[in-house]
């Protein structure tokens, strides 16, 4: 597989104005986001989003009412042949051939991207030793569980070494050994100077694995950028803070206290304290927080502002553009 | 697992490589098919079954002959039945009825995206499937062969007529294998539909078989049926792989090169057939059976190209641009689209019309044929603007052929002075029935070759297309357009590539 590269990162994929309508409904309206060369980018949305059209546009596989996508400066409808060979295709579903086993599966496709003997040898030990299928070479495809599925439909998008990978929710239904691996995964692709576009509904684990995030909602694009920049307070749109309160004692007063106060919401209760919301987002208007915690007869043991999580973040967005 | 830890390194050989089974310059759907064919057992049940109810028949028909020889022959009559009857249901129907799953078999399994992606093509995809029922159907044939000779010593009959059907058998097989691949990517319940109509279609062969020794297939028939053969072969798997194809691929040059290629062969035997005729040589039957055949064929590619849409991707048109003022020419004709199949249906009937005065034995033949090739022409282009009311090819499949049908209905009107003499005939409705574009009004009695009945559908025809003519004339400008397009981009690229080179 190929070496990072060493240039600075240039945009590899531009996507323009882009819109897929089925009939009366807009499944993308008007998006516009790029993807730099070698960057693992997250492709977040709730279901029917229009996550699954837009990848499947810039996979090639449907045209788009309006608008371009342009891979390695190509337009992915002009030049369709050209693009197949530079992006890998990861369905959310398998795609199962049955009585075949899974090396014959990945024969199959090393015969169909064209590879020889000799070099479909070689490919096909890559990428069984990549993706651990070497235990599963003769294992017929109705029998493997769904992690294992997963990681020979992995395999398979690697067989021609894929310079522009797409992954269509990879980690769903897997249990979290299988999350961890494939987040290995992703990591040794990347630091190989692949560029991957992964969308997903968890959040947080998109969050750990890319460096650049895309939300969407009912096919507009919500946020792009850097997922710290999101994370941090004080981002785009950010409004609020999120704490986390450990209180000596009851958790009533801290209630009251929060119920009597706008602008404060308890998001989440644990057995000695609470996370919660403050409209607070500079740190002199924080410690005002907490002086005024302290006054009202809380008796804070622990006071800190947390990162706001993606989910809190999407949300927050939406709300925005709604 | 891996990981980073093993990646410096060269990861070790999977043990014991399978991957060499099969040679590479197979097709990889061909190879994937008979792999899978091998794992499910399907074939291979199929196979013992026929080859144990057969060595049964044998064992019955040589026990017989054993223990009394002129009974022998009665009973052979019935046991080379029953073996024809075993063989065409196997040949020509089981084998063949796994075609219908073909496609759809890759849609259910989400497969056809992941194929997309790869390096073959639709045609690639579907051509693979049918050589690889194709395959075990010559396996099958090839198999049962000594039992065809066993058959000679057994009861006397002609080892090579049996094995000129077992031969018929197989081109049955084949055209069978390719209609069911054809319908497979259908839907569920139009493929119910075949998968209770093609058994009895296909069970043709079957009949054959049964009745083979009343037989006797002429070289005349022989050479009809084989080329009529790939020709319906050919014409059914460009359907399929068009059925399945993405919006890069041209299928329509494809399916118009086809028909040119069979008008031409169409125009080469007709030529033929008048050089045996002029010349007093005993003239082939089979040419005239084969350009019968054939114009069935023509006449869908081309139904199916001026029902279809105009695909806007500027890289079905790069190929044309290349190519300047023909280049432009070429596009008029060979891209997709029903403005483009419209100059190309009239090409093609200027292509067949030498034909007529080569086929037609005397004058008075030849108006009848004129007549009847431009009714037939005409009918082409009647339904067209009707057609174009409707959205989906099945739709407008639906509505030419109602347009049709109603064409066809002032035929009854012309039985009524023979069903009741005494009915007074309207001539003016006459005069408009005889402008009606349908060939079967041409019957001998009806119509008298003439300006009329020459004239007459062409000019409904134009009528009829009035309304059409501003929106053909917009796609044409588009077509252009697309090609300027193409051109001037293949102009901004080359000072950029001068640039990057310095």
């Amino acid at each position: 597989m190929n070496a990072p590269p060493t240039a600075a990162p240039t945009t590899l994929v531009e996507v323009e104005s882009l819109s897929r309508a089925f009939g009366p409904v807009r499944a993308v309206n008007d998006l516009s986001f790029t993807i730099p060369s070698g960057a693992v980018v997250g492709f977040i949305g709730a279901n029917g989003a229009g996550k699954t059209t837009t990848m499947r546009i810039m996979a090639t596989l449907d045209d788009p009412t309006a608008g371009t996508v342009r891979v390695a400066g190509h337009d992915v409808t002009e030049k369709p042949t050209l693009i197949r060979r530079l992006v890998g295709w990861m369905p959310d579903t398998l795609g199962i051939y049955a009585d075949m086993t899974v090396f014959e599966y990945l024969d199959f496709f090393g015969r169909s991207y064209g590879f020889s003997a000799a070099q479909r040898r070689d490919r096909i030990d890559d990428v069984m030793h990549f993706a651990d299928l070497g235990p599963l070479a003769d294992r017929q495809m109705a029998k493997l569980s769904k992690g294992m599925s997963q990681r020979l439909c992995f395999g398979r998008m690697l067989i021609p070494d894929p310079e522009f990978m797409i992954l269509d929710e990879p980690a769903a239904g897997l249990d979290p050994k299988a999350r961890l691996e494939f987040k290995n995964l992703v990591r040794i692709l990347s630091a190989r100077g692949k560029t991957l576009f992964i969308s997903s509904h968890i959040l947080t684990e998109l969050g750990e694995m890319c460096d650049r995030l895309v939300f969407i909602d009912s096919g507009r694009l919500v946020f792009q950028g850097r997922a710290d920049d999101l994370a941090r307070d004080g981002a785009a749109g950010a409004t609020t803070t999120v704490i986390d309160v450990t209180v000596a004692g009851d958790l009533t007063p801290l209630r009251d206290w929060v119920g009597n106060h706008a602008g404060w919401k308890v998001l989440a209760e644990r057995p000695r304290g609470a996370r919660l919301t403050c409209p607070a987002t500079d740190d002199a208007a924080l410690a005002a927080a907490l002086r005024g915690l302290v006054a009202g007869g809380i008796d804070v043991i622990e006071f800190r502002r947390e990162q706001r999580r993606l989910e809190e973040a999407f949300v927050d967005m939406v709300k925005q553009l709604g | 697992m891996a990981s980073a830890a093993t990646t410096t390194h060269a990861p070790p050989a999977i043990r014991g490589w399978r991957g060499g089974d099969f040679p590479d310059w197979l097709s990889p759907m061909l190879v994937k098919e008979l792999r899978q064919g091998i794992q499910s057992g399907a074939f291979a049940l199929t196979f013992a079954t026929l080859h144990t109810a057969v060595v049964v028949l044998m064992l019955f028909w040589l026990g017989i002959v054993s223990g009394d020889p002129d009974g022998g022959r009665a009973a052979g009559g019935f046991c080379r039945s029953l073996f024809w009857a075993l063989l065409g249901a196997v040949l020509v129907l089981a084998l063949p009825l796994r075609g219908l799953n073909a496609i759809r078999s890759e849609e259910a399994g989400q497969t056809f995206d992941l194929l997309r992606l790869t390096r073959m093509s639709s045609t690639q995809i579907v051509v693979g499937k049918w050589v690889a029922i194709m395959a075990q159907v010559l396996l099958v044939a090839t198999a049962v062969l000594p039992y065809v000779v066993l058959q000679y010593f057994l009861g006397g009959y002609s080892v090579f007529a049996d094995l000129a059907v077992v031969g018929l058998l197989v081109v049955a097989a084949g055209f069978a294998t390719a209609l069911a691949i054809a319908i497979s990517g259908q839907t569920t319940f139009f493929r119910g539909l075949a998968g209770f109509t093609l058994p009895v279609v296909m069970g043709w062969g079957g009949l054959i078989a049964i009745v083979s020794g009343s037989l006797r297939l002429s070289a005349d028939l022989a050479m009809t049926l084989l080329v009529l053969a790939a020709a319906s072969i050919l014409t059914l798997l460009e359907f399929a792989a068009a059925g399945i194809a993405p919006p890069s691929e041209n299928h329509a040059l494809r399916k118009r090169l086809l028909a040119l290629g069979f008008a031409t062969v169409v125009v080469c035997m007709s030529a033929v057939w008048a050089a045996q005729r002029s010349s007093g040589i005993l003239q082939v039957d089979a040419l005239i059976w084969i350009q019968t055949g054939l114009m069935p064929l023509i006449g869908l590619l081309v139904l199916g190209e001026l029902l279809s849409d105009t695909v806007p991707r500027r890289s079905l048109y790069e190929p044309f641009a290349r190519w300047g003022a023909v280049g432009g020419l070429l596009a008029a004709l060979f891209t997709p689209g029903w403005a483009t199949a419209v100059p190309f249906t009239v090409l093609l009937m200027l292509l067949l019309a030498p034909c007529l005065p080569l086929l037609a034995p005397d004058p008075g033949s030849l108006e009848q044929f004129a007549v009847v090739f431009v009714l037939i022409a005409a009918g082409l282009l009647l339904p067209i603007p009707f057609t174009r009311l409707v959205k989906g090819t099945a739709f407008r499949g639906l509505v030419s052929i109602l347009v049709t049908i109603a064409s066809f209905l002032p035929l009854f009107y012309l039985e009524q002075p023979r069903i009741s003499p005494a009915s007074p005939a309207i001539p003016i409705l006459e005069v408009i029935v005889a402008c009606l574009p349908f060939p079967l009004l041409a019957r001998g009695g009806h119509l008298t070759p003439g300006a009329t009945t020459l004239l007459g559908p062409l000019l409904v025809t134009a009528i009829v297309w009035v309304p059409l003519v501003d929106p053909w004339l917009a796609e044409m400008r588009s077509l252009r357009g697309m090609l300027a397009a193409c051109r001037r981009l293949r102009g901004d690229r080359l000072p950029r590539a001068a640039d990057q080179g310095t």
